[in-house]
């Protein structure tokens, strides 16, 4: 069924493909009590970027490395930006 | 209680998904990934922020390189460079050796420090900096950040903070920094030697061209090629038409006078 869908261009192959090899553990974050762990994985497929799993026992959320860096850049503007609105810090 | 404002921290495109950062004054921080949100306090937001600084620092396992030294606006706007930063090393520059990178009408291009639009402004002429469009703080004019800089050079020394203007392998363009390097430019002068930060690249990657104007002319895409023939087709039609126009009034007027 999923070569199906792939083969008729439903879902890209990412989405389809076998999660990659663990490299290792980034780090922690912490959302409540959940902890989730950062993992670096090898790209699913040749040709791919590698793989950053946010996840815990119960959840699991994949993205390219780009898309984290991305992702992480945006917290730490966000960060900044929140620090200035709220008068804690200057340039 | 209702939240009485939303204010936008932040925000990217991953692709074909949308990840945005708000500060959902009195209720708590939403993280948006396209329809799914998280809440978080604002402390475990900013403890969020500060293990996610850890992360990227082992993610990019280059010697040198630290999250906390780069401005975290201009991290953003490189993340996506960070897998081929190859070496992080400090260098030592003249500020008159600087350059910085323009945007102007025909693309961008490069000019000296000198000619800078900060520099224009610190001397009093601001009207170019004004109209730049930029990444400020929030709230902040373009003007309001060139005083900020100033301010906080003149009460605490540059690089005290552990962050250093930023340029791109051997390159002197400023790709971040340009206010520091400005306002150290106005009070110190063009011989000054000021430390900066190199990130370099694989293969010189990312690097700007020192003649942008030539990719313009010789880099330009069939469908650039086209988009612009037809801007000149309708510029000449344009022409053709009003020089028509006016013969063809010119005989109106003199058949009315003469009522040939």
């Amino acid at each position: 069924m999923l070569l199906l869908l792939n083969s008729i261009n439903v879902l890209p192959i990412i989405e389809v493909g076998f999660m990659g090899e663990k490299i290792r553990v980034l780090g922690h974050i912490y959302i409540g009590d959940e902890a989730l762990d950062i993992e670096l994985n090898k790209p699913s497929a040749t040709g791919l970027d590698y793989a950053i799993h946010i996840q815990n026992d119960k959840f699991r959320f994949e993205l390219a490395m780009h898309d984290f860096l991305k992702m992480a850049g945006a917290v730490l503007e966000s960060e900044k930006q929140f620090l200035w609105v709220k008068g804690k810090k200057d340039e | 209680m209702s939240n009485p404002g939303v204010i936008l921290l932040a925000s990217t495109q991953c692709g074909r998904h949308q990840f945005r950062i708000e500060d959902n004054i009195g209720e708590a921080i939403h993280f948006h990934f396209d329809d799914v949100r998280l809440d978080l306090t604002v402390k475990e937001y900013l403890t969020f922020c500060q293990e996610i600084r850890h992360i990227i620092n082992e993610l990019i396992d280059v010697d040198g390189f630290d999250a906390a030294s780069l401005d975290p606006v201009f991290l953003h706007q490189i993340a996506e460079m960070l897998p081929d930063l190859e070496e992080v090393r400090m260098d030592e520059v003249e500020l008159q050796s600087l350059s910085v990178d323009v945007c102007g009408r025909i693309g961008t291009s490069i000019r000296p420090l000198a000619s800078s639009r900060v520099v224009k402004a610190l001397q009093g002429d601001s009207m170019e900096n004004d109209i730049h469009p930029q990444t400020n703080l929030i709230g902040q004019s373009n003007d309001d950040r060139v005083q900020m800089v100033k301010k906080v050079l003149m009460h605490k020394p540059y690089g005290g903070n552990g962050q250093f203007i930023v340029l791109f392998n051997s390159q002197n363009i400023i790709r971040d920094g340009q206010h520091r390097a400005a306002c150290m430019y106005c009070t110190d002068g063009g011989v000054k030697k000021i430390p900066v930060m190199r990130l370099c690249f694989k293969n010189e990657k990312y690097n700007l061209s020192m003649h942008p104007w030539l990719q313009e002319v010789f880099l330009l895409s069939p469908r650039k090629v086209f988009h612009l023939l037809i801007k000149f087709k309708n510029w000449l039609m344009r022409k053709k038409g009003s020089a028509i126009n006016r013969v063809r009034a010119c005989f109106i007027e003199l058949r009315l006078r003469y009522k040939i």
